[in-house]
């Protein structure tokens, strides 16, 4: 069954549309065996604004991949983002019927569906659940109910939502491109999947995605997920000060940023100035302090939101494996050791951890969404051929996944 | 806004409308007004106002008030603000009645020492309740006469703000910048004192000159509703075929402007023009023409155009620059007060009169926008300063369009 071992992940971005092609060998182990990736048209704040734009940006990206794997694909999981996911915490309880005392499988789906629940604004729809622990007749701390002997399930679970509309566009452009989505993610929980292992999970962790249009967060304590989210805020922001606050073009703004910049406390006093040379444009020389205090101002303003919005003074305490970074401006120079300076504790920008593949994906925090996608795709399968029939027929995939 | 056809003529001259009355406020202020009178044209309603006896007596001011006479015993201050405040405290009653009739009082001081810092906002506030819109020209401090000066003149910009219309602050540290460096102390002292009265008189020009396109007081609190109330102002005068140009440039490069850069931050400028009979339409045109580049596009521009017989064929450009930070006013304003800023007497009737109601629109603390402000033609400011996030939704957080660059919202200053 050739399908059941190739992996498609699509990330459609505000900057780039990133497609990896990856295999599950007959070890188990995942494979990478092609990459495609195109400049990102008609997405804005990580949302699809021009349907038609993307559509031909996703073709070429899937068609370089298919290129370099040389394969042809049907199917695709698809990362979504965008301000308009939402995310809260639910506990669902059941009780166990009284012609049994074992819990089955039957019972954890239906606790889930209990935990689901929950009013969310109407036009929204459930993208994930995702359990953080059961609680068997009141007993704490159970990762695996299966079999156990009990009266009452219970579970607590971490929901995302998002507007349905939206994640409906990310799915139209897809299948305008004639391929079928198996899955729909979020971005940071796909990241999380290329970045983090069991251990980062378990001591705690904050997975930063910083992209182009947006910043998405998760954060996990005791191994299961306790927070999520986006903030439509992200690179191009930054790009878009240093071009309104030193007045250069966006192009020109861009390479600063890349190259020059320096957000790390303490860079704002950096001294001399950059010279731009472009024929084309009247540069000049660019003062290192401003643009070091236009860039620094922005990405402490998007930590210090985090910050607040996660509560994290009372969260610190429980991550051990402090603030992981990633997403293209996780490039940015001294990003770790402001992030370590807002949020007080240990800080760094991590690449997606190496799979088998092309060395080039597991070198720079831009692929960690896509790669973190076919790393999810796998697990979910995984989960799916060791439980039983009866979920299988309800096509619950991807939604019973535990830890994520 | 003023909007002018290719084939308009400039109008004729109509009277000013505003009484203007300039105060100069302890030995800084007095010094203002000693080399203003010196000056041609210089207005006539000056007021000296000091706690020493000897240096208002030694004042040029026709109209005088020695203040404080039980507090300070006919001296100084000696640099204690507390005595200078005591001093206005004491002298109430002749500050207000100085101060009624007039309709703008341009307060100038130096902030720092003992009568200006203390007296200034006691002052401020008595014009204010006596009904006049009150902008301060203040100097401060250099950076080398210590931290303690500068935190009393910051102190005092602040509860000076409350009561002023604007205040234009002169950083004692960038008016030598005029001078060379190596220039004798004199020489640089001098030069600096020639910038702030010539800022006290463009000043007092564009309100109280016969004007061609008159500053309206409407005009002016649009300039400064909602915005910092600290502005910056730049100055420059040239003769010959080529003067708008050359008195643009020379505007520009004030160090007071920070040589044009700050021109670029989004907020409103006021280009004032003042000159003789032989001004021209095209002259005002290739001024706003020189302007342009260096404005950012999110910048509103004001006019005005008065007429100065004594300019004698040169032509005077002042800048007075608003930066906005679209944040509300950090100082809070008390919700009394301001009514009385509005002209005692309806001036000009029609759409003025709303107009003065506008700085209420600071009581909303809150938020970052006033109501009122959102409604108006700022949107399109607003709009530009979210470059290429304009044409999207918003990304509202705590009151806040996160689009608008954050250094702006935070109003981080950039060399």
């Amino acid at each position: 069954m050739a399908r059941s071992t190739l992996h498609v992940g699509l990330e459609i971005g505000t900057t780039k549309v990133a497609a990896v092609i990856a295999e599950t060998r007959s070890d188990g182990l995942l494979r990478i065996i092609g990459t495609g990736e195109a400049p990102s048209r008609g997405v804005r704040k990580g949302e699809i604004v021009d349907i038609g734009l993307i559509t031909l940006c996703l073709t070429d990206a899937v068609a370089e991949a298919e290129e370099k794997a040389d394969r042809e694909i049907a199917e695709v999981v698809a990362s979504v983002t965008g301000a308009h996911l939402e995310s809260l915490n639910n506990r669902g309880g059941v009780p166990i019927p009284d012609d049994r005392d074992e819990i089955e499988e039957e019972d954890i789906h239906e606790v889930e569906q209990s935990a689901m629940d929950v009013s969310i604004p109407s036009g929204n729809v459930f993208l994930h659940t995702m359990v953080q622990h059961y609680y068997v007749d009141g007993q704490e701390g159970v990762s695996s109910p299966l079999g156990m002997i009990g009266r009452k399930l219970e579970a607590e679970f971490h929901i995302v939502h998002g507007t349905k509309s939206r994640i409906q566009n990310s799915l139209r452009c897809i299948r305008e491109a004639n391929l079928k989505v198996t899955n729909v993610v979020m971005s940071a929980v796909a990241s999380a999947h290329a970045v983090l292992d069991q251990s980062d999970r378990d001591s705690g962790v904050l997975v930063i995605d910083i992209g182009g249009g947006t910043t998405d967060y998760i954060l996990f304590r005791d191994g299961s997920v306790r927070h999520s989210g986006v903030l439509a805020v992200g690179g191009d922001h930054v790009t878009n000060d240093i071009s309104i606050g030193l007045r250069v073009p966006t192009k020109w703004a861009d390479k600063l940023k890349v190259e020059e910049a320096d957000v790390a406390p303490g860079a704002v006093a950096a001294r001399g100035t950059v010279q731009i040379e472009d024929p084309t444009y009247a540069g000049g020389e660019i003062e290192r302090s401003s643009l070091n205090k236009v860039a620094e101002a922005r990405v402490r303003e998007i930590f210090t939101l985090l910050k607040r919005r996660l509560n994290f003074d009372r969260q610190a305490q429980f991550i051990g494996g402090g603030i992981v970074l990633t997403g293209g401006t996780a490039d940015l120079k001294g990003i770790a050791a402001l992030a370590s300076d807002v949020f007080g504790v240990p800080a760094r920008a991590a690449n997606p951890r190496p799979l088998m593949g092309p060395t080039a994906l597991f070198e720079s925090p831009r692929w960690s969404t896509a790669v973190g996608l076919v790393i999810y795709a796998q697990a979910a399968q995984e989960a799916l051929e060791e439980i039983s029939v009866f979920d299988k027929l309800r096509s619950k995939i991807g939604k019973i996944i535990p830890g994520l | 806004m003023i909007t002018i056809g290719p084939n308009e003529r400039l109008a004729a001259p109509v009277a000013a409308v505003s009484a203007v009355k300039v105060i100069g406020l302890g030995n800084a202020g007095l010094a203002m007004l000693q080399r203003l009178a010196q000056e041609d044209g210089a207005p006539s309603d000056l007021v000296a106002v000091h706690t020493d006896a000897k240096a208002v007596a030694a004042s040029p001011a026709p109209r005088k008030i020695q203040i404080g006479r039980d507090v300070a015993k006919g001296l100084g201050a000696g640099g204690d603000a507390s005595r200078g405040r005591a001093s206005a405290s004491e002298s109430l009653t002749d500050l207000r009645a100085e101060c009624s009739g007039a309709e703008v009082v341009i307060l100038c001081t130096g902030l720092g020492g003992g009568t200006g810092s203390g007296a200034a906002p006691v002052l401020a506030e008595q014009a204010k309740k006596a009904g006049a819109l009150v902008i301060g020209l203040v100097t401060l401090p250099f950076a080398a006469e210590g931290s303690k000066k500068r935190e009393l003149a910051e102190e005092c910009l602040t509860r000076l703000g409350r009561h002023c219309l604007a205040v234009i602050c002169f950083e004692n540290d960038r008016m030598v910048e005029v001078s060379a460096a190596d220039a004798p102390l004199a020489e640089a002292l001098g030069a600096a004192a020639g910038t702030l009265s010539l800022a006290t008189r463009a000043v007092t020009q564009m309100l109280g000159l016969p004007a061609i396109m008159p500053v309206g007081l409407d005009e002016l609190l649009d300039m400064f509703a909602g915005a910092d109330a600290r502005a910056h102002f730049g100055y420059g005068m040239s003769e010959g075929p080529d003067r708008a140009r050359a008195a643009v440039e020379e505007a520009l490069r004030s160090p007071l402007l920070e040589e044009g850069k700050l021109l670029s931050e989004p907020g409103r400028i006021l280009l004032h023009l003042t000159g003789d009979d032989s001004l021209s339409l095209a002259e005002l045109q290739a001024a706003l023409r020189h302007l342009s580049p260096h404005l950012g596009p999110a910048t509103q521009v004001h006019v005005g155009v008065a007429t100065d017989q004594a300019a004698d064929g040169r032509l005077g450009v002042a800048l007075l620059a608003c930066t906005r930070s679209g944040l509300p006013v950090a100082v809070p304003v008390d919700e009394e007060d301001f009514p009385a800023a509005v002209a005692p007497e309806p001036v000009e009737a029609t759409p003025e009169e709303d107009k003065p109601a506008k700085p209420a629109g600071k009581k909303g603390k809150g938020g970052k926008k006033s109501e009122s402000e959102q409604t108006q033609e700022e949107l399109p400011l607003d709009q530009a300063m979210r470059g290429r996030f304009k044409d999207l939704d918003p990304t509202m957080v705590d009151g806040q369009d996160l689009d608008i660059p954050t250094f702006i919202r935070m109003r981080i200053r950039l060399k």
